[in-house]
C-alpha cells in the first residue's frame, strides 16, 4: 500500500496535543506524508462526540491519533481464547478500515473514525505489572480493531517483540484479517507471539467481508508466516449458514492445511455469527439486502440474536469433523460456545 | 404532498414565479400550489423549528420535506453554483451535539453542521470540517422536526462562499434570481414520478386452492423474503417445484394442504432447526397422557423441558412418574445436544 492511498483512505488526520512528539506519532504522520495534521487539545473533545453514521467509513474516515488513558490491559470474557491460562485484551486501536458486514464494531462505537493510540510504553508496562502475578498470561490485541490492517503505517509491534522474548511464558495474540505482514516477517518468530487469522471460505468472505483481501490472499500470508516459523491460530469465526458449507469448508481446510506447517497452527477456534441486539439492529440498517438475514436468527439464552442450537451445533460439528478428518487433533480445537 | 422550505424567500424567487402558489397562512408564511406547500421558515434553529413544528401537526398531508438553500463551505474542493445533497446534519452549539440526523437521499455524500451563530474565525471552521463540508443556521433543526414528525427529508445545498458569511444576506439579496434559478432547475430535473408501488405479490399466497390464516400468511412472507434473499428467483422454482405442484394439486383440504406448503417452505428456510423440530415435537406427543402435557416450544433453545401436570391420586402420580422416567434426554437432545 503506497503513502497516497493511505491519505485517501482518511479524510482528516487529527493528533493530540500531548503525543505530537510521540515516536510512534512521528513514525506514523511519516508515512502519511501529504496529510495535514489537525492538533486538539483532547481526543475525547471529538471522537465518538457526534453520531456518524458506520457506512460514513467509506468515504468520510478520519483518523485520531492519541493517548489512551485510564485501564490499557483489561481481562478479557470468560469465553475468550484459549483456555486455562488468564486471558487479557489491550486497546491499541478502535475501529477498523475493513468493513465485515457482522461486525460488532456498527452497534458498539457511535462512529467508524479511527483511532490509533501511540502510547505503546505504558501499555507495556501494565503488561508487565499483570505478569508479576500471571506469568503465563494471553494478551491479545485486536478487540476493537485489526491487529495488522494498518501495520504499514503503524509498525507497533516491533515494539512488544523484545518484552515477550524476554517473557516468554506470557503470551501475545494478533488477530487478523489483513495480509500485512511485511512488517512482522523480518522480525525473529517466537514461541509465544501468535498470528492469528479469521478466515471464511473465499465466498461467503467475498460476500460479507467487504474490503478485506481475499481468502487466498490470507492463506498466502499464512504460508509465508508459517515459513518463516511463525507461530499461528485460525479463527473459523463467524461461521455462517450455507447449504454448501461442508464443500466450502473442506475446500478451506485442504488449501489451509497443503500451505501451512501444521504443525505451527497451535489452534483451531471455530464460532458462529452471533449478534447483540444492537449490533443486529444496525446491521440491518446498514445491509438490509445482505444474505446474512436469509438465514433465520433467534433471540438466545443469553439474549443475543443467533441462529437456533440445532443449527449452532450442525454448523460447529460440520467444520469440527472436517478438521479431525483432516488428523488435526480434537485438543488443537476450540468451540466458541458464548 | 411535498413541503418545499427555504430560509429566506428569495431563495424561493423562481419557485413563486413559476408555480401557482397563493398564501395559505401569513403568519406562518406558508403557500400552496397544486402539489406541493411552500414554506419560507426564516433564519435560525428556533424560527425553523417553531414553524415547521405548527406546519406539520396542522397539515397532516405532508409526507416529505425539501429544504433547498444556501450553505457556508468547510471544504474548499466543493464547487461553487453546484447543488449537493446532504447526507448527515450534525449541530454546533457552544460544543457538538450528540444527534445527528440523515437524510433519505441514499445517494447523498455530503454532511453540514447547522450552527446557532455566524462563524468567521478559520480555527472555528477547521474543527467544524472534522464532521462536516457544509454550514448553515437551520438544516439540522428541519431534520429534527422532521424526525419527530416521522417525515421524509431531503436538503439540496448550493456553495456560497466566496465571499465573507457577514455578506451572505447582501449577497442572496442580490444574486436571488441565479440561486432561485438553480433551484428551481434541480427541483425540476429530479422531481420524481411518484414509482409505481413495487410488486408485493406471492405467487403461493395468490393460489386459489391454498387457504392460509393470518399468522401463516404471515409465515409465508417471512420465510419467502428470507429464501428470495438467498435466491432472487426461488418463488418461481418452488411453485414449479414437482413437491409444491403435487400438494397443491391433491385432492386434500386447503387447510391441509396449505400447512403441507407452509412445512415445505419452513424445510427450505431452516432444514436442520425444522427436523428437529418436528423429531421432538413428535416424542412430546406420544409421551402426552391425560395427566400430563408438554411445552415444547421452548425445548430447541434452552434444552429444558416444561410440562404441566395434574394428578387426584397416588396413582395418577405413580402414572406420571413412569411417563417422566421413558423419557430418554440424551436421546431427545438430538442435535440440540452441545458438541
Ligand atoms: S476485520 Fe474485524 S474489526 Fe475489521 S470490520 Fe472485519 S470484523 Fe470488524
Amino acid at each position: 500500500m503506497n503513502s497516497k492511498a493511505n491519505l485517501k483512505m482518511f479524510k482528516k488526520v487529527l493528533v493530540e496535543k500531548e503525543v505530537l512528539n510521540n515516536p510512534n506519532t512521528i513514525h506514523i504522520l511519516s508515512k502519511l506524508p501529504k496529510a495535514k495534521p489537525i492538533i486538539i487539545d483532547d481526543l475525547d473533545q471529538y471522537w465518538g462526540k457526534v453520531k456518524k453514521p458506520y457506512l460514513q467509513k467509506r468515504d468520510n474516515l478520519n483518523l485520531f491519533i492519541g493517548k489512551k488513558r485510564g485501564t490499557l490491559v483489561k481481562p478479557a470474557p470468560d469465553a475468550y481464547g484459549v483456555s486455562g491460562d488468564p486471558h487479557y485484551y489491550f486497546i491499541h486501536s478502535y475501529n477498523c478500515i475493513y468493513e465485515c458486514q457482522y461486525c460488532f464494531l456498527q452497534g458498539y462505537f457511535h462512529t467508524p473514525d479511527l483511532v490509533l493510540y501511540v502510547n505503546h510504553d505504558e501499555i507495556l508496562k501494565e503488561i508487565k505489572s499483570i505478569l508479576v502475578e500471571h506469568p503465563n498470561a494471553w494478551f491479545h490485541a485486536g478487540e476493537f480493531s485489526d491487529s495488522l490492517a494498518l501495520n504499514h503505517i503503524t509498525n507497533e509491534w516491533s515494539q512488544y517483540w523484545d518484552f515477550f522474548k524476554n517473557n516468554p511464558k506470557a503470551k501475545l495474540e494478533l488477530r487478523t484479517k489483513s495480509v500485512n505482514i511485511k512488517n512482522i516477517l523480518p522480525l525473529e518468530p517466537l514461541k509465544n507471539v501468535l498470528l492469528t487469522f479469521s478466515l471464511s471460505p473465499q465466498d461467503p468472505s467475498k460476500e460479507f467481508d467487504l474490503k478485506t483481501p481475499s481468502t487466498r490472499a490470507k492463506i498466502k500470508a499464512i504460508k509465508q508466516l508459517s515459513d518463516a516459523g511463525f507461530q499461528i491460530g485460525i479463527h473459523f469465526d463467524p461461521i455462517i449458514y450455507s447449504e454448501k458449507l461442508q464443500i466450502q469448508y473442506t475446500q478451506l481446510i485442504n488449501d489451509l492445511l497443503e500451505n501451512t506447517n501444521i504443525d505451527q497452527i497451535n489452534y483451531f477456534s471455530l464460532g458462529v455469527v452471533r449478534y447483540t441486539k444492537d449490533v443486529y439492529r444496525q446491521v440491518e440498517l446498514n445491509y438490509p439486502d445482505s444474505k446474512l438475514h436469509s438465514h433465520p436468527y433467534i433471540k438466545s439464552f443469553d439474549n443475543k440474536i443467533r441462529y437456533s442450537r440445532p443449527m449452532r451445533n450442525w454448523l460447529l460439528s460440520t467444520v469440527k469433523n472436517i478438521l479431525l478428518s483432516k488428523d488435526v487433533h480434537e485438543s488443537r480445537i476450540y468451540l466458541c460456545m458464548e | 404532498m411535498k413541503l418545499l422550505c427555504f430560509a429566506h424567500r428569495n431563495e424561493a424567487k423562481t419557485f413563486f414565479d413559476r408555480l401557482k402558489l397563493s398564501p395559505l397562512d401569513t403568519s406562518l408564511n406558508l403557500f400552496k400550489s397544486k402539489n406541493e406547500f411552500i414554506l419560507i421558515s426564516g433564519e435560525g434553529i428556533q424560527s425553523t423549528t417553531e414553524l415547521l413544528s405548527i406546519v406539520l401537526s396542522k397539515y397532516e398531508n405532508i409526507s416529505e420535506i425539501i429544504n433547498y438553500g444556501i450553505a457556508g463551505s468547510l471544504d474548499k474542493s466543493l464547487k461553487e453554483n453546484s447543488i449537493f445533497s446532504i447526507r448527515t446534519v450534525y449541530q454546533y452549539f457552544d460544543d457538538f451535539s450528540f444527534k445527528s440526523h440523515t437524510s433519505h437521499d441514499k445517494q447523498a455524500t455530503i454532511d453540514l453542521i447547522s450552527v446557532h451563530k455566524r462563524i468567521y474565525s478559520p480555527e472555528d471552521k477547521l474543527k467544524l470540517s472534522i464532521y462536516a463540508h457544509l454550514l448553515d443556521m437551520e438544516t439540522w433543526a428541519l431534520a429534527s422536526v422532521a424526525k419527530r414528525f416521522k417525515k421524509k427529508w431531503k436538503s439540496y445545498k448550493t456553495v456560497s462562499d466566496s465571499l465573507d458569511e457577514a455578506t451572505k444576506c447582501q449577497q442572496i439579496a442580490n444574486e436571488a434570481k441565479f440561486y432561485s434559478d438553480l433551484f428551481w432547475n434541480h427541483f425540476i430535473n429530479t422531481k420524481e414520478q411518484s414509482p409505481l408501488s413495487e410488486s408485493s405479490r406471492n405467487l403461493i399466497l395468490e393460489n386459489s386452492s391454498l387457504y392460509f390464516t393470518h399468522t401463516q400468511a404471515h409465515q409465508i412472507r417471512k420465510y419467502c423474503k428470507s429464501l428470495i434473499l438467498r435466491d432472487p428467483s426461488f418463488l418461481e422454482s418452488f411453485t414449479s417445484s414437482k413437491k409444491y405442484k403435487s400438494i397443491v394439486e391433491s385432492e386434500k383440504s386447503r387447510k391441509e394442504k396449505s400447512k403441507e406448503v407452509l412445512n415445505l417452505l419452513a424445510t427450505d428456510y431452516d432444514p436442520i432447526t425444522f427436523k428437529e423440530l418436528q423429531r421432538t415435537q413428535k416424542v412430546f406427543k406420544s409421551l402426552k397422557n391425560q395427566y400430563l402435557n408438554f411445552d415444547h416450544s421452548e425445548y430447541i433453545e434452552k434444552n429444558s423441558i416444561k410440562f404441566k401436570g395434574q394428578f387426584k391420586s397416588s396413582n395418577d402420580l405413580r402414572n406420571i412418574i413412569r411417563t417422566l422416567e421413558k423419557i430418554n434426554i440424551d436421546e431427545l437432545k438430538g442435535k440440540s445436544k452441545d458438541v
